[in-house]
C-alpha cells in the first residue's frame, strides 16, 4: 500500500487495466463537472456568460501587433508601416488632436474594428474583440436555451456557439481611407464612378496558360485576353509598350499571368496609365471544374465583398481591386467576387447566392460582434461556388510599370519574423 | 624547354587535373578536353597545354567589364610562375584587337597566333550576343523570378493554410451579403431576394426598430387608431408614410399607374404610389451607385431617412392578419410592378 507507484506495475496487462480505470475515472469526473456546471448555468445564465467570456481564447488575429506611427503626419501614406487605418478609436484621436500617434499597440488589440456599412444598432467598439462566443465550443454542445427548452433528440440546431468572427475579417469600409493616401495615389483613388473598367488579360512570354487566363477573362468582366508571341523571329513586346498600347486603347487595367511548372504562379496588375503596379503571387488556384458541387458564371456583373483589409497598404490593394470590377452589378445574377484578407493571404472566391429561410437544423448568422444578427434571424444565405479560386499574396508595389521604376513596398521574409504582424 | 617534354609525358599520358574526357557522338568516340582556363583551344594536344609548352598565348576576357586581354607566356619568365602571365588588353574594336594580336605574337609560331584569332573571334561574338540579349532582357523587363528559399516556401503554405482555416469564407461572405440585405443596400425591391424572404426581411427590421422607436412615438397616436388594420400591409411595402399623411389631410383621386392599384388606393384614399416611387427611385439610384464595395453613407442616410419616416407611422397592435380577402390579393398583386420600373431609373 505504501509505495505503490501506478506507472511502476511491472505485469503488463494489469498496468494497462490500471491505465484505464485512472483515464476512465478522470473522464467521470470531468463529465460529471461538466453537466453539473451546466445545471447551475441553466439556473443561472449569468454565470455561463461570465465564465465564456473569461475563457475567450486567443487567436493569431486577436492578437494582431500594429507599428507605431510616432507623430508621423504621412505614415499612414506611406506603406511601409502596418498601421490600423480603420480603428475608429485611432481616426477620432487624429481628428480631435491633429497628433495621430497617441496610439499604443495595446490599444489597438482592445478597440479594433471595421466600421460597417450598416448602421444599424451595433455594438460598442470596445466589446467586440472579446469574442464571446468562442469560448467553450467544445462543452455545452447540447446545452439548452435560456428558457429551459428541452433540447429535441435529432434535428435542433447545435446551440454551440460557433467560432465567433472577428473584426479581422468584417467587411472593409473602403469611405474610410486617410486623405494623405488618397492624395498620394489619386490615379487609384479618384475614378469617375460610372467608369467601367476594362482588362487587358496576358501571359508571360513562353506560357502555355491560355485556358487559366480565359479563364480570367469569365472573371473580370469586360475583360480580353490577348496571347504574347513567342515565336523566334517576331518582334516581342515587353509589358511597358503593351502597357502603353492598352492606355492609349482605353484600357484601364493590364493582368499578366506568369507561370511556373504549368501552373499559375504570379498576376500582376498594372493600373493604367503609367499607374501602380502591383504584384501578387497565387496559390492554390482551383479551377471551377474542378470543385465539387461548383456552377457555371453568367455574364451577369458580380458584386464585389472586400473583407478585412486594414492598413494603408491593405486599403490600397482594396481599392486596385474594386477598381477592377465594374461598379453597378447586375443583382439578379446574384453572382459575388469575395476577395477576404486573412493575415495578408487575399482569398479570391467566386460564388452565387441566394437567400433563403433558415431550416430548423441551422444556427442563424453572427456579426462581428458575436451576437445574432437582429432583424434576420430566420434568413441564411446559400452559396454555389462558381469559377476558380486562388490565394493571392501582395509581393511588391511599383511606383510606374516596373522593377525599374521604384517600389512603393516590397516583401521581405524578415517582415514575417514576428508572428503576429501583418502588413495587409 | 626541356621540362615541357617531360611534364607532357606525365600529363598528357598519365594524369592531368584538367583533363576531362567525354564521349562523343559515336559510342567509339572519346574526346579529351581541357579545363584549364587559360588554354586556347579547350582540347587537350600536345601543342594546346598550356602547362606544356613555356611559350604559349591564350585569349581571355574580363568577366566584370567584358574586354578581351592577350595573354602571353614566354620562356624568360619560366621560372617565376607568379609572374608568367603577360596580360595585355585588346582594342573593343574587333579589327584593331586582330592588329595588335598580330604585332604582339608576330615571329611565333603560327598554330598559336591562328589560335589565339580564332579565339578572339568567337569570344567577340559571344560578347555582342550577350549585349544583345542582354538589351532584349531589359526592354521587356523582368524575366527572373527568384525561386523561394525552400524554408520561406514551407512556412507560407503552412501559414496560408492556417489563415484559411482561420477565415471562415464562406461564413464571412454570407454575412455580408445578409448584412447588405438587411441594410437596404439592393434597394426598395431587391432582384436578387424571393419574394417571402424579403418580406421576413422587412418584418424583422421593423421588429428590430420597433424596440427603438417606442420612446420617440409623440404624434402618431391619432393616425394609430384609424390606420391599425391596413398598417401592415402598408409598412411591409415601406412606402406608406406620405401616403398616410395624405390620406388624413386629402382625399384626392389616384393616378395610378397599375390598374391594380386602383382599389388600394380608394382603400387609402391617398396619392398612389407615383410620388413615392419616384422618390423611392431616386434613393434607390443613390443607393444603386453606392452599393458597390458596400459604403456606408448613402446607406445610412437612405435608412435614417426610413427610420424617421417610420418613426411617424403607427406603432403595431397585434401583428396578427385579419382575414380580409380582397386586401391580401391586392398585396400579391401589387408588389412586382412598380419596383421593375424604378430599376431602370436606377439603371
Amino acid at each position: 500500500m505504501a509505495s505503490f507507484n501506478p506507472t511502476k506495475i511491472g505485469n503488463k496487462l494489469k498496468r494497462q487495466q490500471h491505465q484505464l480505470k485512472v483515464k476512465k475515472q478522470k473522464e467521470n469526473t470531468k463529465r460529471d463537472d461538466r453537466l453539473r456546471r451546466r445545471r447551475t448555468e441553466d439556473k443561472n445564465p449569468a454565470l455561463r456568460e461570465e465564465r465564456r467570456a473569461k475563457n475567450v481564447p486567443a487567436t493569431i488575429d486577436s492578437k494582431r501587433t500594429w507599428d507605431e506611427a510616432n507623430g508621423d503626419e504621412e505614415a499612414e501614406s506611406r506603406l511601409g508601416m502596418s498601421l490600423d487605418v480603420l480603428n475608429p478609436k485611432r481616426r477620432k484621436v487624429e481628428e480631435e488632436t491633429l497628433d495621430p500617434a497617441e496610439v499604443i499597440p495595446e490599444e489597438h488589440l482592445d478597440d479594433g474594428e471595421d466600421v460597417e456599412q450598416v448602421i444599424a444598432p451595433d455594438t460598442d467598439a470596445e466589446a467586440d474583440e472579446l469574442d464571446s462566443m468562442l469560448g467553450s465550443e467544445s462543452e455545452d454542445e447540447d446545452s439548452a436555451e435560456l428558457d429551459g427548452k428541452p433540447q429535441l433528440p435529432n434535428r435542433a440546431p447545435s446551440e454551440a456557439p460557433s467560432a465567433a468572427p472577428s473584426a479581422a475579417t468584417a467587411a472593409t469600409d473602403l469611405n474610410l481611407t486617410p486623405e494623405a493616401l488618397m492624395q498620394r495615389f489619386p490615379s487609384l483613388f479618384n475614378i469617375p464612378p460610372d467608369k467601367d473598367p476594362k482588362v487587358l488579360i496576358t501571359t508571360g512570354i513562353n506560357s502555355t496558360l491560355h485556358w487559366e487566363a480565359q479563364l480570367l477573362t469569365s472573371l473580370f468582366p469586360n475583360s480580353r485576353y490577348i496571347k504574347r508571341t513567342a515565336h523566334y523571329h517576331s518582334y516581342k513586346y515587353s509589358v511597358r509598350e503593351i502597357c502603353k498600347y492598352a492606355a492609349s486603347r482605353d484600357f484601364t487595367h493590364v493582368a499578366i499571368l506568369s507561370e511556373e511548372f504549368k501552373k499559375p504562379k504570379n498576376l500582376d496588375i498594372v493600373h493604367l496609365p503609367d499607374g501602380p503596379m502591383f504584384h501578387f503571387s497565387i496559390s492554390n488556384w482551383v479551377e471551377g471544374a474542378k470543385i465539387p458541387g461548383h456552377g457555371n458564371p453568367t455574364n451577369h456583373y458580380p458584386e464585389l465583398i472586400l473583407n478585412g483589409f486594414r492598413t494603408p497598404l491593405g486599403l490600397l490593394t482594396a481599392h486596385l481591386f474594386k477598381s477592377l470590377l465594374p461598379p453597378r452589378p447586375d443583382l439578379q445574377g446574384r453572382q459575388v467576387v469575395t476577395l477576404h484578407n486573412q493575415r495578408d493571404y487575399i482569398f479570391l472566391r467566386r460564388h452565387r447566392y441566394v437567400f433563403r429561410d433558415k431550416r430548423g437544423t441551422e444556427k442563424s448568422i453572427q456579426g462581428t460582434d458575436g451576437k445574432l444578427m437582429q432583424g434576420v434571424e430566420d434568413i441564411r444565405a446559400g452559396l454555389q461556388e462558381l469559377g476558380p479560386r486562388f490565394t493571392l499574396k501582395l509581393r511588391r508595389v511599383d511606383k510606374g510599370i516596373q522593377r525599374m521604376s521604384g517600389q512603393e513596398w516590397e516583401w521581405k521574409a524578415g517582415d514575417e519574423k514576428v508572428r503576429t504582424r501583418f502588413s495587409l | 624547354m626541356a621540362s615541357d617534354e617531360i611534364v607532357w609525358q606525365y600529363i598528357g599520358h598519365s594524369h592531368c587535373s584538367f583533363k576531362l574526357k567525354l564521349p562523343g557522338h559515336n559510342s567509339k568516340q572519346i574526346n579529351t578536353f581541357c579545363r584549364n582556363e587559360h588554354n586556347v583551344t579547350g582540347l587537350c594536344n600536345r601543342q594546346s597545354c598550356p602547362l606544356a609548352n613555356s611559350r604559349y598565348a591564350t585569349i581571355r576576357s574580363d568577366p566584370a567589364t567584358q574586354r578581351l586581354y592577350l595573354y602571353i607566356k614566354t620562356v624568360e619568365r619560366s621560372h617565376l610562375p607568379s609572374r608568367w602571365w603577360e596580360k595585355i588588353r585588346l582594342s573593343s574594336n574587333y579589327t584593331k584587337a586582330l592588329q595588335q594580336v598580330d604585332e604582339r605574337l608576330i615571329y611565333w609560331p603560327k598554330f598559336l597566333m591562328h589560335k589565339c584569332k580564332q579565339r578572339l573571334t568567337r569570344l567577340t561574338q559571344v560578347r555582342v550576343r550577350a549585349q544583345k540579349l542582354a538589351k532584349e532582357e531589359e526592354r521587356l523587363g523582368e524575366r527572373m523570378v527568384t525561386r523561394m528559399a525552400p524554408k520561406i516556401r514551407r512556412r507560407e503554405e503552412t501559414r496560408e493554410r492556417k489563415a484559411e482555416a482561420a477565415a471562415k469564407i464562406e461564413r464571412a461572405i454570407e454575412r455580408e451579403l445578409v448584412e447588405r440585405l438587411r441594410s437596404g443596400a439592393y434597394g426598395d425591391r431587391p432582384l436578387n431576394v424571393e419574394e417571402n424572404v424579403w418580406k421576413k426581411v422587412m418584418r424583422g427590421l421593423e421588429r428590430s426598430q420597433e424596440g427603438e422607436r417606442d420612446a420617440d412615438l409623440d404624434d402618431g397616436v391619432l393616425e394609430e387608431e384609424e390606420e391599425d388594420v391596413e398598417y401592415e400591409y402598408e409598412r411591409e411595402t415601406g412606402e406608406r408614410e406620405e401616403a398616410e399623411v395624405e390620406y388624413v389631410s386629402d382625399m384626392e383621386e389616384t393616378d395610378d399607374e397599375a390598374g391594380d392599384m386602383e382599389e388600394f388606393d380608394d382603400w387609402l384614399g391617398g396619392k398612389s404610389d407615383d410620388a413615392l416611387s419616384e422618390d423611392d427611385g431616386e434613393e434607390e439610384d443613390d443607393s444603386g451607385s453606392d452599393a458597390e464595395g458596400g459604403t456606408a453613407a448613402a446607406l445610412k442616410q437612405k435608412l435614417e431617412g426610413l427610420k424617421r419616416k417610420r418613426a411617424e407611422a403607427a406603432v403595431p397592435k397585434p401583428r396578427k392578419k385579419p382575414s380580409k380577402g380582397p386586401k391580401t390579393n391586392i398585396e400579391y398583386e401589387y408588389v412586382p410592378d412598380p419596383p421593375r420600373r424604378e430599376l431602370e431609373l436606377a439603371r
